[in-house]
Formats: C-alpha cells, sequence, structure tokens
C-alpha cells in the first residue's frame, strides 16, 4: 500500500486551474520533490495532501485512508497522527518556549505528554540546550532546526515541508535539506518536499514536476510518477 | 501541555492587557459586592434592630434622629423628655411595653444606656457571664464593648462624658461590670447597660463638680423646651414603646404629636423614608460597578479580538499540527474565562476585604456592626455574570477563529 495515492485530482482559484493529477503515488520510504514554478499549485497540493484545503475533484488516499471523506475533525486528527509540517516562514508559537513548542506539537496531535521524546528530538538537531529559550531569542538557523524538530517530534510517516531552503543561502540550504532526510530516516517518515529552488534537485531523486497551467486544460498532463 | 497551559502562555505574553482586564473586571465586581455587602447587612441591621418596637417617643426635632438616636444608636438624641411623661406613657392602656432610656456617657466610645432589664428582652438578648444589672453603677456590657475593652466579671471602669470618645472621665463614679451579654449581631452588642439611676446619679456628681457646665449633650439638643435649672425634675432620653393592639398605631402618635412636648416616630415609616433616600445614591454606584463589569467585558472582546487577528498565523499552524476547530475555538474561551474567574475572584476578595476593612477602622461602620466575612446569596449570580460575559466576549472571535479558512492564512504567511 503505497503511502500517497492521489487519483484525478482537479483544482481550480478563481476559474484558473491549478492542479491536474489524474495519478501519483509515493511509496514509504522514497522521499520525493514536488517540483515546479510558483503558481504551479505545489501548496494548494500540500495543502490538498494535509486535509486543509478540499480539491475541486479526485481521491487522496493517505495510508489508505480516504483524507477527504472525513469529517472536520477526523482530518485534523489524521493530519495530526500521520503528517509533520516544516513551513517556510518556520513560525514557532512565540508565547511557548522550544520545549513547549515540541510539547505542543506532541498534545495536537493526540500524543501522551513525553518530556523525553522532546528532549531527543531536540537533541537530534543540536539542541538539546535551548530547551527553555523562546524563540525570538533564537538565531534563524536554530528556529529552522526548532521548526524540523516539532515536525519530526510526533514521529509522522510523512514530513510536508512547503519551501524549506528557498529564503536561505547555499550552505543552510544544504544543512537544512541534510538535516531533514537525517530526521525523516532516524523516525521512519518519507519525506515530501515543495520547492522551486534548484539547489535541492541533486538530493532526492524521486519528484513529481507540476506544470504551470495556464488555460482551462481537458487533457491530462504528464503523469507524475514516484515509485 | 493542555488548553489551559496555553491558554496561560498567551495571557502571560500579553500581561498588560491581561492585567488591565482583569483589574477592570475585578473593580466592578468589588463596587457591586461592597454595595451588596453593605446594603444587605444594613437592611438586616436596620430590620433587626427595629423588630418589636412600634414607635419611639422623645424630644421634638427629627422623626429620623429621634429613630437613629434612640432605636439604632448612631445619632445623637434630639435631647430629654420628663421622666413624669414617660411614665404616663407606660401607663396608657394603648400602651402593652414602654422601655425607658436615658443616654448622655460614654465607655471607649460605646454608649452607656439607662434603661430597665426589659430592654434586654426586647432585644432577646442573653447573659452569657454573671447576670443583669440590678443595683446603680452595676453595668451589663454588650458582646462587643467586652471584647474590645477586654472586660470581665468585676471589672470597674469610669464613664466618659458624651457619646463620642474622648469626653472628660467621670471620675470617682465607676461603674462595676457585672455581666456580659451573648453576642446578637444587633445593637445590644455595643451597648453598655445600665439603671436609669447610676446616669441620674453620675449626672448629678458632675454638675456638682463642674458648676455652671452644661455641656450635656442632651440638654444642647434639649431645645430650650425643658429648662435644667430645676435639678429634682428627673428626665429620660426616650422611650420604646409596643402597643397593645393595632388601634394604638392610628391613635398614639397622633396624640402624642399634637398634645404634648414629646415627638412620636414610627421606625417603620422612618426606615423607608431613610432607605428611599439612600437608595437613589447606591442605585447610582451599583449602576457604576455594572458599567465597570460591561466596559471589563468589552475590554476582553477587544483584546481577544485583536489576538485572534494577531495570532492568525499561530493558529492556523496549531491547526496544521493537528489541532481541531473546537480546541482552537476553546483555547479562546479558556482564555476569556481564565480572565473572567480572575476577576470575579480578585473583585470578590477586594469586596470583602475593603468591607471588612471598613468594618474595623471606620467607627460608623463599626457602629453599623459591618463586616466583610459574610458572604451572601447573591455573590454566586455575581460569578455567572462575569463568567458569561466573558464567555460572550470570546463568543465572536472564537467563532471567527473556528471558520478561518486555514489554507488561506497558511498560504500567504
Amino acid at each position: 500500500m503505497p503511502l500517497i495515492e492521489v487519483d484525478g485530482l482537479r483544482h481550480a482559484i478563481a476559474g484558473r486551474p491549478v492542479l491536474d493529477i489524474p495519478h501519483w503515488s509515493v511509496e514509504a520510504g522514497r522521499h520525493c520533490l514536488l517540483l515546479g514554478p510558483s503558481g504551479s499549485g505545489k501548496t494548494t497540493l500540500i495543502h490538498a495532501l494535509a486535509g486543509l484545503k478540499r480539491p475541486d475533484q479526485g481521491r487522496i488516499l493517505l495510508d489508505g485512508q480516504a483524507m477527504w471523506d472525513l469529517n472536520a475533525a477526523g482530518r485534523d486528527r489524521l493530519r495530526g497522527r500521520l503528517i509533520g509540517i516544516v513551513f517556510q516562514t518556520l513560525h514557532l508559537v512565540p508565547a511557548l518556549d522550544v520545549g513547549q513548542n515540541l510539547h505542543l506539537a506532541r498534545w495536537l496531535a493526540g500524543l501522551p505528554r513525553d518530556a523525553r521524546a522532546v528532549a531527543q528530538a531536540l537533541d537530534r538537531v543540536g539542541l538539546g540546550a535551548r530547551l527553555s529559550a523562546k524563540p525570538e531569542h533564537l538565531s534563524q538557523g536554530e528556529k529552522q532546526r526548532v521548526a524540523i524538530a516539532r515536525a519530526v517530534v510526533t514521529a509522522p510517516k510523512l514530513i510536508l515541508a512547503d519551501e524549506p531552503t528557498s529564503a536561505l543561502d547555499d550552505e543552510n540550504c544544504g544543512l537544512v535539506l541534510d538535516l531533514l532526510l537525517e530526521q525523516a530516516t532516524v523516525c521512519g517518515a518519507t519525506l515530501l518536499v515543495a520547492t522551486h529552488d534548484e539547489r535541492t534537485r541533486a538530493r532526492i531523486t524521486d519528484r513529481l514536476e507540476l506544470p504551470k497551467l495556464s488555460a482551462p486544460v481537458g487533457r491530462a498532463p504528464k503523469e507524475g510518477h514516484a515509485a | 501541555m493542555n488548553t489551559l497551559g496555553l491558554a496561560w502562555a498567551y495571557l502571560k505574553r500579553s500581561a498588560l492587557t491581561t492585567c488591565l482586564n482583569v483589574a477592570l473586571l475585578a473593580l466592578g465586581v468589588g463596587t457591586i459586592v461592597v454595595l451588596i455587602l453593605v446594603g444587605t447587612q444594613l437592611q438586616d441591621r436596620l430590620a433587626k434592630d427595629a423588630a418589636g418596637v412600634d414607635l419611639v417617643v422623645g424630644a421634638k426635632g427629627s422623626p429620623l434622629q429621634l429613630i437613629l438616636s434612640a432605636l439604632y444608636q448612631i445619632d445623637i438624641p434630639t435631647g430629654n423628655i420628663p421622666l413624669s411623661q414617660a411614665q404616663a406613657l407606660a401607663a396608657d392602656p394603648l400602651v402593652a411595653q414602654a422601655v425607658p432610656l436615658a443616654l448622655g456617657d460614654s465607655f471607649r466610645g460605646y454608649r452607656i444606656v439607662g434603661t430597665d432589664p426589659s430592654f434586654v428582652a426586647l432585644r432577646h438578648a442573653q447573659v452569657a457571664e454573671g447576670r443583669l444589672w440590678q443595683a446603680p453603677m452595676e453595668v451589663t456590657v454588650g458582646a462587643q464593648v467586652a471584647r474590645a475593652a477586654g472586660l470581665k466579671v468585676g471589672d470597674q471602669f469610669n464613664g466618659n462624658h458624651g457619646l463620642s470618645a474622648g469626653g472628660a472621665v467621670h471620675e470617682g463614679m465607676p461603674y462595676t461590670v457585672v455581666g456580659i451579654l451573648a453576642p446578637t449581631g444587633g445593637v445590644v452588642d455595643r451597648l453598655v447597660l445600665t439603671p436609669i439611676d447610676s446616669v441620674w446619679a453620675v449626672h448629678d456628681a458632675h454638675h456638682h463638680h463642674h458648676d455652671g457646665d452644661d455641656h450635656d449633650a442632651h440638654e444642647h439638643q434639649a431645645d430650650g423646651a425643658e429648662p435644667a435649672q430645676q435639678a429634682p425634675e428627673r428626665e429620660v432620653t426616650s422611650v420604646l414603646l409596643r402597643y397593645r393592639s393595632p388601634i394604638a398605631a392610628a391613635l398614639l402618635p397622633r396624640r402624642i404629636n399634637t398634645g404634648s412636648v414629646l415627638q412620636a416616630a414610627s421606625p417603620a415609616a422612618e426606615m423607608t423614608r431613610l432607605l428611599s433616600l439612600v437608595g437613589i445614591g447606591t442605585d447610582t454606584v451599583r449602576g457604576f460597578g455594572l458599567l465597570l463589569v460591561a466596559s471589563s467585558a468589552l475590554s476582553i472582546f477587544v483584546a481577544l479580538y485583536n489576538a485572534t487577528q494577531a495570532r492568525r498565523y499561530d493558529l492556523a499552524v496549531m491547526r496544521a499540527l493537528g489541532a481541531t476547530r473546537t480546541r482552537i475555538s476553546g483555547l479562546l474561551l479558556a482564555e476569556a474565562l481564565a480572565m473572567g474567574t480572575a476577576g470575579t475572584a480578585l473583585g470578590l476578595v477586594l469586596g470583602h476585604s475593603a468591607v471588612e476593612l471598613a468594618g474595623r477602622l471606620v467607627p460608623q461602620a463599626r457602629d453599623m456592626g459591618i463586616t466583610g466575612l459574610q458572604f451572601p446569596a447573591t455573590e454566586p449570580y455575581l460569578l455567572i455574570l462575569a463568567a458569561g460575559l466573558s464567555v460572550l466576549a470570546a463568543l465572536v472571535p472564537a467563532i471567527q477563529a473556528y471558520r478561518t479558512d486555514v489554507s488561506a492564512v497558511l498560504s500567504r504567511g
């Protein structure tokens, strides 16, 4: 059973088609890039996969579960249980310290409180000492690492990263990708990175290329494969 | 991590706004608590001290002053009346009971009242220790007097001239404590009771020692109607009456007020008049308290509304981390409720402490027996009101957060 299975997915925003994926699947453990210029629907696909944005048509199976057959609360639970998300803008909760941000992620995912899991996740990104620092006192690089630790502390099966490197210089881009891959491997998660960043192409071989759809199309575009 | 912990983290982050909201609510609730406490205790006290007395008779003057001085012992008397007239009233067939009172002296601010032992029965007081007074210069003291002055049976003390503390001491005429009354919660607790003869004896001695000094508080009030140059004419300050039959209510006050130098005042009528006068003031203050509570609810609403705008991305990220919509709305409700509960609790503490403090420090409040350690049955409603208002304040932000399109917020972020 593939981890992600998408069939006949179509979505339009204000009448303009942004997504048209007849079939696409990702096997567990096969990290995958989601490539395409901006406006090609990468974020829309990520949000559709995460159960945050209902697509106009199509079916999404996550770990065998049809995401959009669930009600709102069910989608929230499935997302919390299966998915870890890394945002481009990171956005840690500023009212909480680093450790609490990780505890928050576990709590919202419906997992029991586990101080050891939090400490380990921070240790693994090299921030074991910053457990009680407030996000505003962290450097950008540290925030990036906390965001990754927060995504993996719930032991997700799928990590969605939306443009995680586009704001970074070459060196940090490499570091973040290394960290993402490493952390995904440690917790046994499959990594799906949406990016238009050319620098990521060498690191992950599987990919889904999303074309920019300019006009309503009746014909399916090139099918993406990731298996 | 849980909803309360998260709410606490956010409240702490905007500590200034949180404190302002809590303080506003606390002030509003505190004001209302003070009003409720003082109002109920005042009315209880007024009703209790008036129970069993149908009519108060004293010297001419303000009827309200007569009631306040004779019944509640909080104002100065209107003057004195001749003993013979008081005795004539007691013998009247319309009167079931007549209790004379003679005022003039005090002990540490507590009034020394010359009266019959029937006064104790009228007030439903009971002797806790010792016995009632019998001979002149024997006193039975109220519970509060005994406690405040540390008096025991067998102790002796000198009275002060006048009704307030600080008057000249009546040297050489000590009173002896023969009994202490059990607490009644009424005016008796604050009185020193003695035979009327004691009051006369002390003042005869006083006039003897201070020739030409006529600074008796009651004589000041005497309105010239009863010149005091003839010593033998005995006087009392007022008489508390109980009617024998309802007909007396129709006949007696009229007869006394028109036919003699005396004045009769009905406690019920005067208290109704007093409360209607005071009522306008308390209504205003109560309105002010409600205004404070309402403005704090509005302030909580604005704070939460701004917070949901400023925190839109935070809330969206929490949704992305798996938070259900209910949980996000619950977070905002929890923040509002936390502020509401804290404000109300603080307001209750403030209100009760303020009243208790006033009851201990302000002599007038102490005389009224005001205490902050009483918890009226209306207070739970205040809690419900404040909690309801804070939930109402959180409702719009919570619904907004509930309906947020997470995907749209995240895309824009």
